[in-house]
């Protein structure tokens, strides 16, 4: 791309991002005109009420188990579906049934799939492990099948050399090739549906979202505020952990 | 009798011609290595031998049998550019791996290997003097113990004919002839034949019978190994 096309290219990008703003109304400085109101809101977060930690306490490990059974069920179906969704290892029709199954997973997010889970298993953190676990599937799905179709063409080319079965690819090359990527993925997983889980409850499908919104809408800035902050601590706290058993995986 | 033999190959792809009246016979028991630039064809010929790419047009034989038959693909064996191991797994889990056909698919799944192949494997392995790397992850061995697993995967299918690319390539003279050595010595007690492609004229003199010398798809000379010399082929390289 010669210089000039390439700053064309910007221009275009920044007019369709100040033509965005026109459209919706955004304003920048709103932030800022409405400054006292935000003062207020802050003011009253930061007076925590802590009469609530029985609340918070239960509300987190519910959070916690959504995640871990939710991001589990996932992770482990994604990599049978990845297999199947995978161009280098799957029939062509196979794989572009199991594409669009994981591009529609992974297309909406855990909150949408909340929403209609609600609706069939009815309010609870079952909705939500769902939710969790069919877009963990497809997320998962997608990252996985682009490992595998990325692997190493001569060990494919051995495994047909010595007239392999699909399934005895997978099960002598795929699977353990991406074996380490699978551990760091994992791990990737779980501090990301620990911070998706949170929000479920908004739409009344569990975990420690349902507290904080019923909080905030009854006006109890400072019931909210332990709550949220809770969930600002196994976030940060689930994110150094994860990111360093991955560093140790990798070293491995 | 010839062990392979191809009569008027031609591979086009993208309109580019790949292998061009392609024609050569390996006899049966011979060690043949081709030689030529990168971009000949070396490494296309060998797949189109596997069946791993079908030519244009043109006749293969295997033992004097017409086309590359479910029987006649039992015989082959292949050593890929990059050997073709599985990192993440055991010496021992690659070498087994070569002997899929010989075991029933349910076995191979569960990892309930037949007591013959588990001790041909470990006959193997002490033969290529990689025994005591047995629990080890091929990510872990050196370049020589590499080639040495891909050997003993290849030949525990019992081939009569290995097919291996560019085998040596990132061996150093000493760590080669070792390999080869080890290699040769196996081949001639189980009365393998051997076409292998490499860029070494000294491995080529030392560990074939004939050389085939390969430009823009076609094999323009055969030459007896003795007759090798980083002089004879030098023509070869040069742009």
């Amino acid at each position: 791309m010669n210089p000039s096309r390439f700053q064309y290219t910007w221009i275009a990008i920044l007019l369709i991002i100040i033509g965005s703003s026109v459209h919706l109304g955004f304003n920048p400085l709103s932030i800022i005109d409405d400054a006292d109101n935000s003062a207020v809101i802050l003011g009253e977060l930061l007076e925590f009420d802590f009469s609530v930690w029985d609340k918070v306490l239960f509300s987190l490990i519910e959070t916690l188990e959504m995640a871990l059974i939710g991001s589990s069920i996932g992770f482990v179906l994604s990599i049978p579906a990845a297999l199947l969704a995978a161009r280098n290892i799957s029939p062509s029709y196979v794989s572009v049934i199991f594409r669009s199954l994981l591009g529609l997973l992974w297309s909406m997010p855990p909150l949408l799939w909340a929403i209609l889970l609600v609706v069939v298993v009815g309010l609870g953190p079952t909705a939500g492990i769902f939710a969790i676990s069919l877009y963990i599937m497809g997320l998962s799905g997608k990252y996985l099948y682009e490992i595998y179709e990325s692997q190493n063409v001569s060990a494919y080319d051995a495994m047909h050399v010595l007239g392999a079965t699909r399934m005895q690819i997978a099960k002598f090359v795929t699977i353990p090739e991406a074996l380490p990527h699978m551990g760091n993925q994992y791990l990737f997983l779980l501090s990301y549906s620990v911070r998706e889980s949170s929000i479920l409850g908004l739409v009344g499908a569990g975990g420690i979202g349902f507290y904080i919104i019923h909080h905030l809408e009854s006006l109890n800035y400072g019931k909210a505020a332990p709550f949220i902050l809770a969930i600002l601590a196994v976030t940060l706290g689930m994110d150094y952990a994860s990111t360093r058993l991955r560093k140790r995986l990798v070293h491995n | 009798m010839d062990a392979l033999s191809m009569n008027a190959v031609h591979l086009t792809i993208n309109n580019r011609k790949i292998l061009s009246n392609l024609s050569m016979n390996v006899p049966q028991g011979d060690a043949v290595t081709i030689m030529g630039p990168n971009g000949a064809g070396k490494t296309t010929l060998l797949k189109v031998a596997l069946g791993l790419v079908k030519p244009t047009s043109g006749e293969l034989y295997f033992f004097g049998k017409k086309g590359l038959s479910k029987e006649s693909q039992k015989l082959l064996g292949y050593i890929p550019q990059n050997l073709g191991l599985v990192n993440e797994l055991s010496v021992y889990s690659n070498v087994m791996m070569g002997a899929l056909r010989r075991m029933p698919r349910w076995r191979s799944i569960t990892g309930m290997y037949p007591k013959d192949l588990v001790d041909d494997t470990y006959s193997l392995m002490y033969d290529l003097k990689i025994s005591h790397l047995k629990d080890i992850k091929i990510k872990k061995l050196s370049g020589g113990e590499k080639q040495r697993v891909a050997i003993a995967r290849t030949l525990i299918q019992k081939p009569l004919i290995i097919l291996a690319d560019e085998m040596t390539a990132s061996l150093d003279f000493k760590a080669a002839v070792t390999v080869m050595e080890i290699f040769s010595e196996i081949k001639k007690k189980m009365k393998i034949t051997l076409l292998m492609t490499h860029h070494n004229p000294d491995i080529a003199r030392l560990y074939s019978d004939n050389v085939l010398i390969m430009m823009n798809g076609r094999i323009e000379k055969n030459i007896p190994a003795n007759e090798i010399t980083a002089d004879t082929i030098g023509g070869l390289y040069e742009p």
